[in-house]
């Protein structure tokens, strides 16, 4: 009994820096989650209520796959990556930017600080998300009458999981970055116009081949999970002439998992890696 | 001095120039003589809720159902329908457009309407004898047919409309224009080979045109019950009356029955109740109206919780800055 005591005193002793900079982190980033809140409700707003609310031509979608489709759309593009860079760009090159990452012996140790600072910054995101689902679950069911079913939390958990990766992703360039807008720059670029160029490249000289390198590819995994019966096939053939473009809608749901755990586990290790080899 | 004098006036062209507006604008409701939509984007339920099959086939019909009137399994009880106003547009029809989109809905009526059109009876020529045209709201819905089990995903019909003229005397000029052409569709085929033209234009009483109508796609306009009331004025129906928001058939099938049709503030029907002769209930569906309200009572409380956390986070503020003084 004494050894389990003592067991849950060890780990107690562990966690609790790391519930401190949680804290301190929810406390440090309330106004980035407020405002990240803000802005989801509001386009939301916009694209559920005043597009078809207001002007009597804008056509509701037919059914309420059709109209989360195109809400999910806008968030796994946009939301989701910015909310991403600007959370996460600074958790690990502010240390060093502020020269407390060189502190030789600190009352806290770093990892811990550094899993703390990302908990912390997931479950602001994870807010975010949630604010932007029931917002869209709610003009859904004023729309639609249908209340969400259990493949809009399937989206919603696919939905953190990109989150996740993505947000690795951000910290492992957080991890070799100078600054913090160099990393909100890079990532966003690379994020935005790196995997999109890549994208267009293979499918115009290997159109076979589907791009699950990419994490932008396995976003799609959000929206099309909605789709029932699942997209079968996974891509759609536009000829022109002789030339076939082949274009992919999503992949399998066991694929863009597998994707998105593979992003999550390699940059967060490479991220720990660099982020000891630069203390010394 | 002049100062006051100067805020003394300034507050009466104030004053003056919303008196103008109040007045134009209550002026203008209160000699308001034309009809507006009152659509909304969303979705309606309906549930049958009964239909006694016995007293329906020895009162309406002894070899028909209300499945026949209604798609999917409208003749079960407990079954469920729903359409989604997805939109609405406004639109002017020609009398081509009328006899396809009102009148002609029957696919194999179209057909023969098509085969007519190769003897002087297509769109150009009818447009230019019957040149009335008629304003009206067109909504865009999609519907699911009654069904007893859960809705499917996918609806059964995308293309439903519902039809509201910017006035209802318009429906009059609809069927004495059709009635009209009937008749010269009925001299200009005599032969045997014409039998199914025949069949298809006959003379449609008012009564008949209104029951047509009221089963497929007819919307009111707002205030309804004025609108119900100029309708079946205007078309001079013999067998329906009007009370409120309900419109009233009498027909006759295998006995008298009675139809009444009661229409919701959007203009759209929301309930159909069958009758016999002595008022008991053969067959009625309902509206089980839409679930706004539980959006609007969500959205209440997270404002509730967001305005009391925002007091609580502003009085702890003062306290704290009381506390600092």
């Amino acid at each position: 009994m004494e050894k389990v005591e003592q067991v849950f005193e060890g780990v107690y002793y562990e966690v609790k820096p790391i519930t401190h900079a949680f804290v301190f982190e929810l406390k440090q980033q309330w106004k980035k989650f407020v405002s990240f809140s803000i802005l989801s409700f509001v386009i939301v707003f916009l694209m559920s209520f005043v597009m078809y609310a207001l002007e009597p031509t804008s056509l509701l979608p037919d059914t309420q796959t059709d109209f989360l489709n195109s809400g999910l759309t806008f968030l796994s593009m946009f939301i989701l990556i910015f909310a991403a860079c600007f959370f996460f760009s600074g958790i690990i090159c502010t240390e060093f930017d502020k020269k407390t990452g060189y502190i030789i012996f600190p009352k806290i140790n770093k990892f811990k600080l550094i899993i703390g600072k990302y908990i912390g910054n997931l479950m602001l995101i994870i807010g975010v998300v949630a604010i932007y689902y029931i917002t869209l679950g709610l003009f859904c069911w004023y729309y639609y009458g249908v209340s969400v079913n259990l493949l809009f939390l399937a989206s919603f958990a696919i939905a953190i999981v990109y989150v996740i990766a993505v947000s690795s992703f951000v910290t492992l360039f957080s991890s070799f970055m100078k600054s913090v807008n160099m990393t909100i720059i890079s990532t966003i670029l690379i994020l935005f116009i790196g995997f999109t160029m890549a994208d267009q490249l293979i499918t115009v000289f290997l159109p076979d081949v589907e791009p699950i390198y990419s994490i932008q590819y396995a976003s799609n995994l959000i929206s099309s999970i909605l789709t029932q019966p699942f997209p079968d096939p996974r891509y759609t053939d536009i000829t022109m002439r002789d030339f076939t473009v082949r274009t992919w809608i999503t992949p399998t749901i066991e694929i863009g998992m597998t994707v998105l755990v593979i992003y999550m586990i390699t940059s967060l290790i490479l991220a720990s890696i660099i982020f000891k080899r630069r203390q010394l | 001095m002049l100062k006051n004098n100067k805020s003394v006036r300034i507050r009466i062209i104030s004053i003056l120039t919303l008196s103008i507006i109040l007045i134009g604008t209550f002026s203008t409701v209160a000699t308001a003589t034309t009809y507006y939509s009152t659509l909304a984007k969303g979705t309606e339920f309906f549930q049958v809720s009964t239909f006694n099959e016995t007293a329906w086939q020895t009162t309406v019909s002894t070899n028909s159902n209300p499945s026949d009137w209604f798609e999917g399994d409208a003749n079960i009880t407990g079954a469920q329908s729903k359409f989604t106003t997805m939109g609405w547009t406004s639109v002017t029809w020609e009398m081509y457009d009328v006899l396809t989109l009102i009148i002609l809905t029957d696919i194999d009526a179209l057909n023969v309407l098509m085969t007519i059109g190769q003897f002087g009876y297509n769109e150009t020529e009818i447009n230019d004898n019957y040149t009335n045209t008629y304003s009206l709201i067109s909504g865009i819905r999609s519907e699911w047919y009654f069904i007893s089990g859960a809705f499917n995903e996918s609806y059964n019909s995308a293309t439903d409309m519902s039809i509201i003229l910017s006035n209802p005397i318009d429906y009059k000029k609809i069927l004495d224009d059709y009635n009209d052409l009937v008749s010269v569709i009925q001299a200009d085929f005599l032969g045997p080979a014409d039998a199914t033209v025949k069949a298809v234009f006959q003379n449609m009483t008012a009564d008949d045109f209104l029951w047509q109508i009221a089963l497929n796609n007819l919307a009111m306009g707002s205030p309804i019950s004025m609108y119900i009331e100029e309708l079946v004025d205007s078309l001079g129906c013999e067998n329906a009356s009007y009370s409120g928001n309900k419109l009233i058939i009498e027909r006759i099938g295998e006995a008298n029955y009675t139809v009444e049709l009661t229409y919701g503030v959007q203009g759209t029907l929301t309930s159909f109740v069958v009758k016999d002769a002595t008022g008991t209930i053969i067959y009625q569906f309902i509206s089980m109206g839409n679930t706004n309200w539980i959006v609007y009572i969500i959205v209440g409380v997270i404002v509730g919780c967001l305005s009391v956390v925002v007091v609580y986070i502003a009085y702890k503020k003062r306290k704290f800055n009381k506390l600092i003084r």
